[in-house]
């Protein structure tokens, strides 16, 4: 597994525990309307530093002295991811601001602090639309799968 | 001039128009047309000439449309414009909290920061498009 596809794993497992971590606090404090108890209160920082942990040891490591940080064939895969994720961006935008007028009405409004929910809920969904583009580029040609 | 330049160019014009268009015909319907009819698709309809630089500049016989290197720069405009375009975008989204507070805003603001968006991101891969050619002087030529 190359530098790119070990970055694209990482990116994918933080934006997943994102995900969850967001679930998690929607279902406690909007469907159950209650704050987190215990470890429900701080479970969510040592799960990022254990993924930021495993991520740091596994990219110092290479796979010989010579290896090269990317080559032609990694960069032209991301530039491929990016064009995915900036497509990925416009319909999650347009779908944004089209719901809520679909919920409240032409002429309603929305508390504010959605828009900061919004802004993290685009990122993260186009962060797993990045790693997922580079991964299942990978996965079409064998040559970056061997570890 | 390259095609990819002429086409930064063309859209760069047509989007500076179209936003000066709409500003106007925007600031007129709300200031003498209160309370009548009026179309939201008027303002913004200049907006559609964006596409039509195919029909209106064809591609000549023998002409290429873009090179290697003309990619290049294409991509390097793009990932300039997505990452203006975020930074915007996060902004947008906090600047209401900070102003605002613990308020609520109108549910149009979500298709303004939209259309407001896709107008920067069309000016800035322009301009970053129209800067990187202007660099090298083989991109300027005719």
């Amino acid at each position: 597994m190359n530098k790119t596809q070990k970055i694209a794993w990482f990116n994918l497992m933080g934006t997943l525990l994102c995900f969850a971590l967001g679930i998690y606090i929607v279902v406690e404090v909007f469907i159950l309307r209650r704050l987190p108890e215990g470890f429900g209160r701080f479970w969510g920082l040592p799960a990022f530093w254990l993924v930021t942990g495993v991520a740091i040891i596994f990219l110092r490591k290479k796979q010989s002295p010579a290896e090269v940080d990317s080559d032609e064939r990694d960069n032209f895969i991301k530039r491929r991811a990016v064009l995915v994720s900036f497509v990925s961006v416009w319909i999650l935008l347009f779908t944004s601001s089209m719901i809520p007028r679909f919920i409240v009405g032409q002429d309603g409004s929305i508390p504010v602090w959605i828009l900061p929910i919004i802004n993290l809920g685009v990122f993260i969904i186009v962060m797993l639309v990045y790693s997922t583009a580079i991964l299942v580029q990978y996965s079409r040609t064998g040559k970056g799968e061997k570890s | 001039m390259n095609r990819v330049l002429k086409y930064a160019w063309y859209q760069l014009i047509v989007i500076i128009a179209a936003t000066i268009f709409a500003a106007v015909t925007l600031f007129i319907a709300a200031k003498y047309w209160k309370g009548k009819e009026f179309s939201a698709v008027i303002p913004f309809c200049l907006f559609a000439f964006v596409h039509f630089y195919r029909l209106i500049f064809p591609l000549k016989p023998g002409e290429i449309a873009f090179d290697e290197r003309d990619v290049n720069i294409k991509n390097r405009a793009t990932r300039i414009s997505f990452t203006i375009f975020w930074y915007v975008f996060a902004l947008s989204c906090l600047i209401p909290i900070l102003v605002i507070g613990n308020g609520s805003i109108h549910v149009m603001y979500l298709g303004g920061v939209l259309l407001g968006a896709a107008i920067l991101t069309r000016i800035t891969w322009s301009i970053a498009v129209i800067v990187q050619y202007g660099r090298s002087s083989k991109g300027g030529k005719s």
